[in-house]
Parts: structure tokens; sequence; C-alpha cells
């Protein structure tokens, strides 16, 4: 069940965060709402995504754009320590002399 | 929050607005949840540095604090979550890969300890985790000198296939027992735990002394003299010689006890020794006492076989 958070609501939730602010951040594509008739509706990931992205704006004075590129790479980065944590899960369903091996390799690897 | 905006993000009251500003947006970097989402105490330090800049970043806020009219508890935020928080449930951002769902709270830098972790568990999990078994017991039997069993001792076997096995042998250990070497029997399969070494235990007798439990017993020869006189002789125990009393009149069979003197197992009251008297008739007795006897022999009465033939008639 997705959640149906309306602009306004957003506005009011989010700390610093403006209709011109979400504006330009959805025009940055660093949030991309759904749209249902003439509404935009977000989700609750949304709502964090627009606090980080308010944090960044007013810590670092970034513009939109600027904010939006360095949450592309913080979601880079999300998707690579899930696809990270997705492999150890399968080392771990494998048997035990190949996790050893795994082990060994990435030991060895690591004083490489 | 700490008492001193100012120490939290490192600087002293003489610093700049500008100088606040920088080391703020330096601490952020390093404490924001979301650009250091594998620091479990990224959230807790980027709340401590957010307070501590709401309350200096406006200099009027600032000059209030330092005056003394405003304290620093009011500045803390409200509790809030991080987008890294979502990433870890659900997939989103814009043209974003697959997310494959992971653990909360999870460290890439565990992997190591994951992988062990795993290993050491994998004993009879079954399953997916593939086979793996504990290793089969191995049996040995060895051979214990009496003093060392009753001592304690550490003795090797030499295994047959090769090597050799340290075993501590306890006080007190008695003939026929089983000792168990936990780990040290054959290697598991798959990562399962090795098996036990057990070993069962013969103690060999001893010329002099024998067991009753954890007592002691021994046999001590005496003169007739020691016997009818009395007297104070040293007596053979596990430990070495102790002196002995012997009382005047004492029997062959009369047993004497050495309290404490047995075998002192741990975690059991010691044993005792028991001295059983052997009253020995010279073996070359010499002319005075063989005059001395013969005379003396004619002035008995008291026959030592009498109660023998009543009770036995």
């Amino acid at each position: 069940m997705s959640e149906r958070i309306t602009e306004a609501e957003a506005i009011a939730r989010v700390t610093g965060l403006t209709r011109t602010r979400l504006v330009a951040f959805i025009e940055a594509e660093a949030i991309v709402p759904r749209s249902e008739g003439n509404a935009l509706l977000l989700e609750n990931v949304d709502i964090v995504r627009l606090d980080l992205l308010c944090e960044l704006s007013d810590i670092y004075e970034m513009d939109a754009e600027t904010a939006a590129m360095v949450l592309s790479l913080i979601d880079q980065l999300h998707t690579s320590r899930a696809e990270f944590a997705a492999l150890v899960k399968a080392i771990a369903r494998e048997p035990a002399d190949v996790r050893a091996r795994l082990g060994a390799a990435l030991q060895a690897a690591g004083k490489g | 929050m700490s008492d001193n905006p100012y120490a939290a993000l490192g600087l002293t009251k003489t610093a700049t607005q500008d100088e606040i500003k920088k080391a703020y947006r330096k601490l952020v970097r390093t404490a924001h949840p979301d650009l250091n989402p594998d620091d479990p105490t990224a959230a807790a330090r980027f709340v401590k540095i957010s307070a501590a800049y709401d309350l200096l970043k406006d200099p009027e806020t600032r000059a209030r604090f330092d005056a003394g009219e405003i304290d620093a508890t009011g500045a803390e935020r409200p509790e809030r979550r991080f987008y890294r928080d979502h990433t870890q449930s659900r997939g989103q951002s814009p043209g974003g890969g697959q997310r494959p769902h992971f653990d909360e709270g999870f460290d890439p830098s565990d992997i190591f300890a994951e992988i062990l972790r795993q290993r050491g568990q994998a004993g009879g999990a079954g399953g997916a985790q593939g086979f793996s078994a504990p290793g089969p017991d191995l049996r040995y039997s060895l051979q214990v000198g009496f003093l060392d069993a009753a001592l304690g001792a550490k003795t090797r076997i030499t295994l047959p296939e090769g090597g050799n096995l340290e075993v501590q042998i306890p006080a007190g250990l008695s003939d026929g027992q089983t000792l168990r070497l936990r780990g040290r029997g054959a290697p598991g399969f798959g990562g399962g735990p090795a098996g036990d070494a057990l070993i069962t235990v013969s103690v060999r007798p001893h010329p002099v002394f024998a067991r009753q439990g954890d007592d002691i017993t021994v046999t001590v020869p005496i003169r007739i003299d020691e016997a009818v006189l009395g007297a104070k002789i040293d007596a053979p125990t596990i430990d070495g010689p102790v002196s002995l009393t012997i009382p005047k009149g004492a029997n062959s069979g009369r047993i004497l006890r050495l309290r404490g003197r047995g075998v002192k197992r741990s975690g059991a009251k010691p044993g005792d020794q028991l001295v059983e008297l052997r009253v020995m008739a010279p073996t070359h007795p010499d002319q005075a006492l063989t005059e001395f006897l013969q005379g003396w022999a004619k002035t008995q009465t008291e026959d030592p076989r009498h109660d023998l033939f009543r009770k036995g008639a």
C-alpha cells in the first residue's frame, strides 16, 4: 500500500522545504512524485529524501542541481551496499568449503 | 548534548561565524547518517553537532548563549528518520537499480566475521548450510603408575597415526576410569567440530601401597620390642615418609590411621592412610633373646589360642 502524501503535506512536514524548493528538486529529478490527476503524490521515502536535500542545501548552500547530484551518489552508495549485503548472504548459503575458500581469497586480497 | 556547543564543534568562544559554519560543514560530512550509512554512531553525533550549530549559527542567539541568557539544552532537535533507514526496506531512487533487501545494521566490514561465524554454526544446521557433522570420538588406552594415578601427573600418549597427545591425569584417578579430551578426536566434517579423545586408564599395582577408594593401605612390619614397648617409627606414605607412633602392646593386624595422608581428589575430602602393623620375629634370634624367652615362657599362663579353640570347637 503506497502512502499518499500531498505537496502541501510535504512542505508542512519537512523543515526548510518551500514550494519553490520542492519544484526545483522535482525539476532536478532528485525526487519523482507520482501524478494522479492534477495532484502530485509523494511517499514517506520522498519525505526523508527531501529532509536530506534541504539539509544539504542549507548546510552547504547547494542549489537543487548540486543537492540532486550528491543524492544520486548516495543512492549509488546504498545500491552498492545492498548488493554487497546480498552477496554476503548468498555466500553464507554456500557449503563450508566454498565459504572457507572465499574467506581465504578475501583475506589474501585484503592483505595484498 | 554537551554543555558547551563550542566544544561540540571543536571550537572556542572566540570563533568567528565563518569558522563556526566551516567547522559544522566538516563535521556533518563525517557525522550525517546519510553520508555515513555504515556508522551506527553517526546519528547521535549528527544530532549533537546540529544542536550546537543551531545555537551558534545565528549571531543573536549565540550572543544570548554567551551572556548566559539561554542554555544549551533547549536547542535539541526532535527524533528524525534518515534516508538511510528507508533505503534498506524498499527500492527508491529515480532510475535506481534493483535493491536486494538486507538486514538493518549491516556492516560490510563484518564480512570475514560473518563468513567465519557461518562456518562455526554449520554443525547440525543441515539444509542450505550443506552437510556437516562432528568428528568421531577416538578411543585410546593408557597405563599409568599407581603413584601417578594417586597424586595426579601429566603424561603423553603416542598416537598410532603419529604424534602424541598430552594427558592430564587428575589426582585420585581410579583403575578403569575414562578420561575425555574434548576436541582431540577425529576432525569434523564440513566445518563440524572435532570429536573427543576417550582414554581408558588402567592403573598399575604398587609393590607397597594399595587403594581402598581414597584411602591408601600399607602393611608396615615392626619388631617385637616395638610391638611390646611401643615406638616412634617412619611409615611410608604416597607423599613420603611420615612419623608414626606405635602404641605399647601393638599386635599384628592392628590398623593405625594417618588422617589426610591418602588420595587428595579435587573437590573431595582427602582420604586417609591405613597402616596395618605386622609384628616380625627376628630372622636370626641371638643367644640372649633365646635364653630370655625360654625363661619368660615358663612364667606365662596366658593362652593366645584360648578363644580360638573355645569358639572353633
